[in-house]
Formats: structure tokens, C-alpha cells, sequence
């Protein structure tokens, strides 16, 4: 019997020390379109287990099929994509929900309040329009400056009424920071073929 | 006359004709990596074979998996007419645009 144990044990290691991490696959798997749910995860899978493991060991290899799933993340988005409109709609009624609340009810501080509402509102429709009109570069790019233009004077308004407060204009650099960034991602790192990033 | 195919494009597609029978998604992304000399992404040649099929540029067809890739299918890739005739008019026309240079651009490098 401890034979026997053992014998599976170090049979059960070999085989997990030379496969991706299940979690990292499993993910994988549920953001591919269907027809390519097999191919692809099989094709990393070999390589990883043919080449990489071998070869950087398994903490490197597992590096390098972590990038592998967010290079697919970003080309294939699937129902990951679906996942985070799903998100961004709830965020979006959230936003304004918080934003005519804060306005009613005037509690110290709710102009910054209604200046977090505003950002995460624009941030999710930017990412709701993103996602849904990926082909038309323009007018993505059209909604995400408004959406910028849109939300600089507000942090500059919170940072007016505040009286220019050190810690406002902290979270203001950094909101505005933020924001760009991501607008940045949502311009470049998409998957038609209009990204400037595009390979 | 077609649009120029992009350089990655044409990266892919000449991997697709160099590998022959031999052509799925593991082989093009190594084949692509050496002929590149970087490091690339599942990503980009995963996303570009799917715009090129999409496009007719080439086809597909899936075939059993192995013990190796844990029983899972393998999509076999191949290069349609569309795509031969897409490569084809990409070099004559590239080369059209390079004949009015002198190589290297600028002088010597």
C-alpha cells in the first residue's frame, strides 16, 4: 500500500511539474472562442511542456505561459469581453446612481464624491464604447478625448473648491494619470486591425 | 489591385508556405520568432492567422491531438490562392516602391 502511494504520488508530481498551471489554463480556456478552445490551449500546453519547462525550469516556464494567456487576453477576448461590459454597465448605473445622490444630499466632501462618480462613469462608457464599436477607430478616439476633456476640469473643480489641497490634487494627478493610461490601452492594444500597436 | 499585406502579415503567411503540411499554431509562432529574432507574443500570430482566414487568405482544418499536447486537436493551417496571389502582388508591389531608393536609406548604416 505505501508502495503503491508512493509510486502515485511521484507519478502525480512528474506530470503536474510538467503542465501549465490548471488555473492559468482553465482561464485560458474559457476566454477562447469556441473553435479555438482545443488548438490553442494544446499548442501552449506542448510547447510548454516539450520546450519551455524543460529548458527555464518550471517557475520561468510558468512566466512565460502567464504572458502567453495575456498576449491571447488581449486578442481574444470572448466572453471576457462580454464579462467586462457586463461590469462596466453596472458601474456605469452605479456612477450615476452615487453622483444624483451625493448631489441631493450634500454631505461634507461630496464634490470629490461626485468627482470619483464622474471619473468611474466615463471610464466605463469609454470601455463599454470600446468594446462594443471596435472597428471604428475615430470614434473611439473621438469619445475618449471627450471623455478626457470632459473630466480634467472636473478634477480641476475639486481641486478649486478644495483650495487647491495637496492630497485633492495628489488624487487628482493620479486619477488623471490613470486615466490616460488607460485610455492609451484602450486605443493601442485591441485586436483589429486598425490598433497602432497592432502586429 | 489588393491591399499591401502588413509586415506581420506577410511574416505569418511565408511561415504558413515555408512549413507546408507541417503548419499549426506552435510551429508558425517558433518559425515566426526565429525569422524575427524576438520573442513573439501567442497573441499576434494567433489573432493575425485568425484575420488571415478570415480574409480567404488561407484555411484551416483541425486534426487528433497527441499524448504530447494532452490529447488536445491541432489546427493545421494552409495557404489559399487568395493568399499566394496576396504575397505575390505585396512583393511586386513593395518592390515597385524600393526600386525609386538606394539601399541603405540615408547612405551607409
Amino acid at each position: 500500500m505505501t508502495l503503491r502511494y508512493s509510486t502515485g504520488a511521484g507519478s502525480n508530481s512528474e506530470a503536474t511539474s510538467k503542465r501549465p498551471p490548471r488555473w492559468a489554463e482553465s482561464l485560458l480556456i474559457h476566454m477562447l472562442k469556441p473553435r479555438d478552445r482545443e488548438s490553442i490551449p494544446g499548442d501552449l500546453f506542448e510547447e510548454y511542456r516539450e520546450e519551455r519547462a524543460p529548458a527555464l525550469g518550471r517557475a520561468r516556464a510558468n512566466l512565460w505561459y502567464y504572458r502567453q494567456v495575456l498576449s491571447l487576453a488581449s486578442y481574444h477576448g470572448g466572453p471576457m469581453k462580454r464579462s467586462l461590459m457586463y461590469l462596466c454597465f453596472f458601474t456605469l448605473a452605479t456612477s450615476v446612481c452615487l453622483g444624483l445622490t451625493e448631489n441631493l444630499l450634500r454631505p461634507p466632501l461630496f464634490e470629490v464624491r461626485i468627482g470619483w462618480a464622474i471619473l468611474l462613469g466615463v471610464a466605463s462608457l469609454s470601455t463599454i464604447l470600446y468594446l462594443v464599436l471596435p472597428e471604428y477607430r475615430l470614434l473611439r478616439i473621438l469619445v475618449s478625448l471627450g471623455a478626457f476633456l470632459m473630466l480634467s476640469p472636473a478634477i480641476g473643480a475639486i481641486a478649486m473648491t478644495l483650495g487647491g489641497e495637496g492630497h485633492a490634487l495628489l488624487i487628482g494627478a493620479v486619477v488623471i494619470l490613470q486615466f490616460s493610461l488607460s485610455v492609451l490601452t484602450l486605443l493601442f492594444v485591441s485586436d483589429t486591425p486598425g490598433s497602432l500597436l497592432h502586429l | 489591385m489588393a491591399d499591401i499585406l502588413g509586415g506581420f502579415e506577410q511574416a505569418v503567411l511565408l511561415t504558413v508556405l515555408k512549413l507546408g503540411d507541417g503548419a499549426y499554431g506552435r510551429t508558425i509562432l517558433k518559425e515566426v520568432s526565429i525569422c524575427l529574432n524576438r520573442d513573439v507574443a501567442a497573441g499576434a500570430v494567433y489573432a493575425t492567422l485568425d484575420r488571415l482566414e478570415a480574409k480567404g487568405l488561407i484555411s484551416s482544418r483541425l486534426a487528433p491531438g497527441t499524448p504530447a499536447r494532452g490529447g488536445r486537436a491541432r489546427r493545421y493551417y494552409e495557404l489559399a490562392a487568395a493568399g499566394m496571389g496576396a504575397l505575390n502582388e505585396t512583393k511586386a508591389a513593395l518592390e515597385n516602391l524600393w526600386r525609386h531608393a538606394a539601399w541603405p536609406v540615408g547612405g551607409d548604416a
